[in-house]
């Protein structure tokens, strides 16, 4: 054997026996699918334009408290839309200096007007409009904060591995991908919840019904206050209907506030949320509950009232929420509160779960059948191509040695159809060497010596062999750009596939059949 | 060993009936298209839900469907997915409903409830077979079998009770459904766990596997993608293959390709099969594999074409086509093998994907032999003529 020889051997065993090591044992190296390893896939989409009108609700409350320190009371305040209020005044002066107001505290951080102002007479008017480029910053801001509370709540939940991602720079869908995870409905509900804990006063209440409440109320609903129901609870085995609580709108202690939230034991040993509050807001807490003692306060989670314990004493930064959890409840809604309150609902686009079992199942029938169809296609090249079938078999595995490799050093991921496309493969990959093979058959006949024929073969079965494997990568090249998930997977496992299989078949192949005519030059078996 | 010697048989002068062949599939593709309204469009690009669920005994379909409509859902699909002994799936379609976002899995998993056994003692409470290792271990450490101090070791009795949970489920999971404690018993879960599990849990009669729901906007974006990808994947084959031969090459490959693509198309019709988003990864590959045994040819035309200029057209295209014949049945030959494989051992989820691959392996074979050659052939000999 030539020197030049020996060190392509030498090459190509070292290549081998790094791509083995890289990739041994593939059930710890192979980055899994989830179809394969089980997992969850989410698309879910902001409805930002909750968003925008939470800014545009709240900005209203915030003017409507300026308006009234300055004296100047509007008669009447509506919400026109999502994006909109006016403010009806009793004269015109009035709806002017509440012009200047509005200048005052409704500049955005670029020094423009984040609302458009129009005015209007008889009655004397003035509409408030949020801006189209305040909308699209405030939706931006939507999704932005809704990526990292789902981010926290994943990081919290232990998933390994996860994927979270804003699909597109403007868009407002979040891909969220968990692999190993196996409990969809829980997870959906984790992920949707908008975990908003506020602490209300309570004004009147509880009541059986809401009609109890207004009636008690005098018919009309004070200025500042609302009902909300409270959760449905069971004691001792009997359930409690729903109650009815008045209370009021602006609370005195909102979730975002709070430095810290855990799982905890109320007096009874059952599971209950503990909260910390940040410093400031524990001390308004505090001054809040001394003043308020033997008053009603109403812990409201999500727009129900959770429970509404009388305040017994002045309560600083501590405290915890019991009321029916069961102990994963307390563990998720902790959760939830330690990671933030979500800005805006979330709706689901697409939701894929398969299950440990489903995809081992792949696994096994993937295996199966790449055994299968590699058995079939060896046998058939030993038959037919007798020595040269030792070569191309040789060349075969190598190249899914290589393939292993490389998916395991690019920590590509391998899906089901991922699987197939390996199985492909070993089909299409002894293509080049019988293009090879045929031709150097061809050139043997024509009575050319064994070296020439091999030569020939090579040289002349190139182009043919790049022009194939080209247009196959072309066309996986665009499967990449547009697949998703699985799909992305077949391609990759293709793209490489291929790429290792042109290394196989010339240099690897070629390489044999030197070795093979430098100890016996007369003949050759093929 | 040789199973095709030198041949010479006269492709070209069988393109008639390489015509009539190729009219007949793609009228009898056009006919299944009208015949059923299009294709089926799996959940990919329809939209809609979609639960795998494995049943302990085959259930009776009948039953599963009353069922079904009962909950409300009007037209469900149910298929036998997989139908082996101890591996019963079923696989539950629902369409989009007309309020378009919302899935209808709580509909199917509450007339799944049907499949549950009927007698279970109060005690048992929770399903063995479709508990998630999260709430066996929070059930664990609330019941706390092995008396850890929770107040002190409320991290290391967490992390036990998550190893067992992991531990017993996972060999649920190697079965997909159990029946009996056997394999439970089998692992070395400390007797204290396995008799509360044994005391909580019952065996329920169905699991779901795997569910699937896309919705509406999903659905559109997945079909727009698609088409993307189908065009600029034929745009750029055709630009590499005008830029490697003459136009006349790259026009003759693309119809062939275009041939290819609309008769497999029209195989998953006449099938009836569900056309979804793996297929398309299929089709493209067929393009890129069914271009490689047209370039192949061209390649030994153009070859033959410059090394015997004196020899005819038609013979030279001949020849170039008997050359490469056994070239391009032993290939086929391979690649039609662990197609096959994957089609009958690949299992039901890439059933569809696999028979995709089938037609396209045939039907790019013969459409390099009868489709590209002879267009190339009538191309080529207007040319000529004209120039005469």
């Amino acid at each position: 054997m030539s020197r030049n020889n020996l060190y392509k051997l030498g090459l190509i065993v070292v290549i081998s026996a790094f791509c083995l090591f890289l990739s041994y044992p593939p059930s710890e190296q192979i980055n899994l699918g989830l179809d394969l390893r089980g997992g969850i896939h989410l698309v879910l989409d902001v409805v930002v334009e909750e968003a925008v009108a939470g800014q545009v609700r709240t900005d209203m409350g915030r003017f409507q408290e300026r308006l009234e320190d300055e004296g100047v009371v509007p008669s009447e305040t509506i919400l026109d839309s999502d994006v909109s209020f006016s403010m009806t005044f009793n004269t015109e002066p009035l709806r002017d200096q509440a012009e200047v107001v509005a200048a005052n505290i409704f500049t955005s951080s670029s020094g423009n007007d984040s609302y458009n102002v129009s005015l209007s007479s008889n009655p004397p008017t003035l509409k408030l409009s949020l801006d189209a480029a305040e909308q699209e910053l405030s939706k931006d801001a939507a999704v932005r904060q809704a990526l990292q509370t789902i981010r926290n709540r994943i990081d919290q939940f232990g998933v390994a591995e996860p994927v979270i991602q804003r699909q597109g720079m403007a868009g407002t869908r979040i891909l969220v991908q968990l692999p190993g995870a196996e409990d969809p409905e829980r997870v959906k509900n984790l992920l949707r919840t908008s975990a908003i804990l506020q602490f209300r006063l309570v004004q009147a209440g509880p009541a059986q019904t809401r009609e109890a409440l207004v009636a008690a109320a005098g018919g009309q609903l004070p200025v500042g206050t609302e009902i909300v129901e409270s959760i449905p609870e069971t004691v001792n085995g009997v359930e409690i209907p729903t109650l009815f609580y008045l209370l009021d709108i602006v609370p005195i202690v909102e979730g975002g506030e709070l430095k810290d939230a855990r799982l905890s034991q109320d007096q009874f040993g059952l599971p209950a949320i503990g909260f910390t509050l940040e410093a400031t807001s524990a001390q308004k807490f505090g001054e809040f509950t001394s003043t308020n003692i033997g008053r009603l306060l109403a812990i409201v989670l999500d727009d129900r009232v959770q429970q509404a314990p009388s305040i017994e004493a002045r309560i600083d930064g501590d405290g915890i929420i019991s009321g029916q959890f069961t102990l994963a409840e307390a563990e998720d809604k902790s959760l939830m509160l330690r990671s933030g309150a979500l800005p805006a609902s979330i709706e689901y686009l697409e939701d894929r779960s398969v299950g440990p079992s489903l995809g081992r199942e792949s696994i096994r029938q993937g295996v199966l059948a790449a055994i299968i169809g590699m058995s079939l296609v060896v046998v058939f090249m030993l038959i037919y191509y007798k020595g040269a079938g030792i070569n191309a078999v040789l060349a075969l595995a190598l190249n899914l040695i290589i393939v292993m490799g490389v998916m395991a050093s690019l920590q590509a991921t391998l899906t089901l159809p991922g699987i197939a496309g390996l199985i492909l493969l070993i089909g299409m990959s002894v293509d080049a060497n019988v293009l090879i093979f045929e031709r150097i058959r061809e050139e043997l006949d024509l009575g050319k010596t064994v070296r020439s024929s091999i030569d020939a073969g090579f040289s002349k079965a190139f182009s043919a062999i790049l022009d194939a494997n080209l247009t196959t990568l072309i066309a996986a090249a665009f499967l990449f750009q547009f697949g998703t998930g699985p799909v992305k997977g077949f391609a990759v496992t293709i793209t490489i596939g291929i790429v290792a299989s042109m290394f196989t078949a010339l240099f690897v192949s070629r390489l044999m059949f030197a070795i093979w005519t430098s100890t016996r030059r007369e003949t050759l078996s093929i | 060993m040789r199973l095709i010697g030198k041949t010479n048989i006269d492709f070209l002068g069988k393109r008639g009936i390489g015509a009539m062949i190729s009219a007949t599939l793609i009228l009898g593709s056009i006919a299944s298209f009208v015949f059923h309204g299009g294709l089926r469009y799996g959940i990919d690009f329809a939209g809609g839900s979609q639960v795998i669920v494995l049943f302990a005994e085959r259930p009776e379909l009948d039953v599963l469907r009353d069922t079904l409509v009962a909950e409300g859902i009007e037209d469900p699909t149910i298929q036998e997915f997989v139908a082996q002994p101890g591996r019963e799936e079923v696989l539950i379609r629902t369409p989009l409903t007309d309020e378009g976002n919302a899935g209808l899995l709580g509909e199917i998993y509450s007339a799944l409830k049907v499949f549950d056994p009927v007698e279970v003692s109060v005690s048992q409470e929770l399903d063995f077979n479709t508990v998630s290792r999260e709430v066996v271990a929070s059930r664990l450490l609330e019941v706390n079998p092995l008396e850890f101090n929770t107040v002190v070791d409320i991290d290391d009795a967490r992390a036990e009770y998550e190893r067992v949970a992991d531990l017993a489920l996972s060999a649920r999971d190697q079965v997909g459904l159990l029946s009996s404690w056997d394999a439970v018993e089998g692992t070395d879960i400390d007797p204290r766990i396995l008799s509360w599990i044994q005391a909580t849990f019952y065996f329920g009669g169905y699991a779901v596997v795997g569910q699937d729901f896309v919705g509406p906007q999903v659905g559109a974006d997945l079909r727009l993608q698609t088409a993307y990808a189908m065009f600029w994947a034929l745009l750029g084959l055709l630009a590499y293959i005008t830029y490697r031969f003459e136009s006349r090459f790259g026009f003759a490959a693309v119809v062939a390709l275009v041939h290819d693509v609309f008769i497999a198309v029209g195989a998953f019709s006449i099938a009836n099969r569900e056309f979804n988003l793996p297929v398309v990864a299929a089709f493209l590959t067929i393009i890129g594999y069914s271009l490689n045994d047209t370039v192949v040819v061209f390649d030994r035309i153009r070859e033959n074409r410059q090394t015997q200029r004196r020899m005819p057209l038609a013979e030279s295209i001949n020849l170039s086509i008997n050359q490469t014949l056994s070239r391009t049945v032993l290939t086929s030959g391979t690649t039609l093998i662990v197609v096959l494989s994957l089609f009958f051992y690949g299992g039901p989820v890439i059933n569809n994907f696999a028979f995709a691959l089938l037609i396209g392996v045939l039907v790019g074979t013969y459409s390099s032999i009868f489709v590209a050659s002879p267009v190339y052939y009538e191309l080529s000999k207007r040319a000529i003529a004209k120039k005469k």
